[in-house]
């Protein structure tokens, strides 16, 4: 089981969350370490480490307004740690979560190359 | 400047897991909420409240004895004294925000908030509606 392929079930489970506007930082324009580690990976905002029977996902994030950062925050994490252990049998040992910015409508208009699709 | 000073952040009360995991277990990991999101934040929170375009709006976040102290700069809309139906004077709809935002910005982000300040900068007439 490579990185990238817990990375891609990762993804899929975490955009599925309600709340979750998209994987990744969505506007380059700040910096940290896990950040910085993830948004550039193979998979856009996911990054896993895989030993033989253990994995760790970290997952960079921008969130929709509206909803409790925490709560959502939580629910990707139990939506990743549920569907990385039962599609790839791997213990998912952590899930951390980085909420690195927050979609507001309207606020990112005058830039639309920060958009993400 | 991309972590919220620890202080700010009090101790989650505990949610009972989701009924995508096992019963009992809740998955482990850490979450972090960036400089940048907070920022958003208060933004849409301080546009809604104050019914301005959130791109109008700028944020300041500093450190307040331990909590967060939000700094909201932005131009208040306008109606003209004519109107059938005229906004509370600015003073007041500034003043009045304050705690609705707080309230609403520590219920999206968990963050306390210990002070909002609320700089007018400039005046919206209603008429000509910055665009967004």
């Amino acid at each position: 089981m490579t990185p990238t392929a817990v990375a891609k079930v990762a993804a899929v489970a975490a955009s599925a969350v309600r709340g979750v506007h998209a994987l990744g930082t969505g506007a380059p324009r700040a910096f940290g370490a896990l950040r910085e580690a993830v948004a550039h990976g193979a998979v856009p905002g996911v990054a896993a480490e895989v030993g033989t029977t253990q994995a760790a996902v970290d997952i960079v994030l921008t969130a929709e307004f509206g909803r409790p950062l925490y709560d959502l925050a939580d629910d990707v994490r139990a939506a990743v740690h549920d569907a990385v252990e039962h599609q790839t049998g791997l213990q998912v040992i952590e899930v951390n979560v980085e909420v690195a910015d927050v979609h507001v409508p309207g606020l990112h208009a005058e830039h639309p190359a920060a958009e993400q699709p | 400047m991309t972590a919220l000073p620890g202080p700010a952040l009090p101790p989650r009360p505990q949610r009972p897991p989701s009924s995508a995991v096992r019963p009992g277990v809740r998955p482990a990991g850490h979450t972090r909420i960036a400089t940048q999101a907070l920022s958003s934040v208060a933004q849409g929170v301080a546009g809604q409240v104050l019914d301005v375009p959130p791109s109008a709006v700028r944020v300041g976040l500093h450190d307040e004895f331990g909590s967060l102290a939000l700094v909201l700069s932005l131009p208040m809309p306008l109606r003209p004294l004519a109107a059938p139906q005229p906004l509370p004077p600015v003073w007041k709809r500034a003043r009045d925000a304050r705690k609705t935002v707080r309230e609403r910005f520590t219920a999206l982000t968990g963050a306390h908030v210990g002070r909002v300040d609320v700089r007018v900068t400039g005046i919206l007439p209603e008429t000509v509606r910055r665009p967004a």
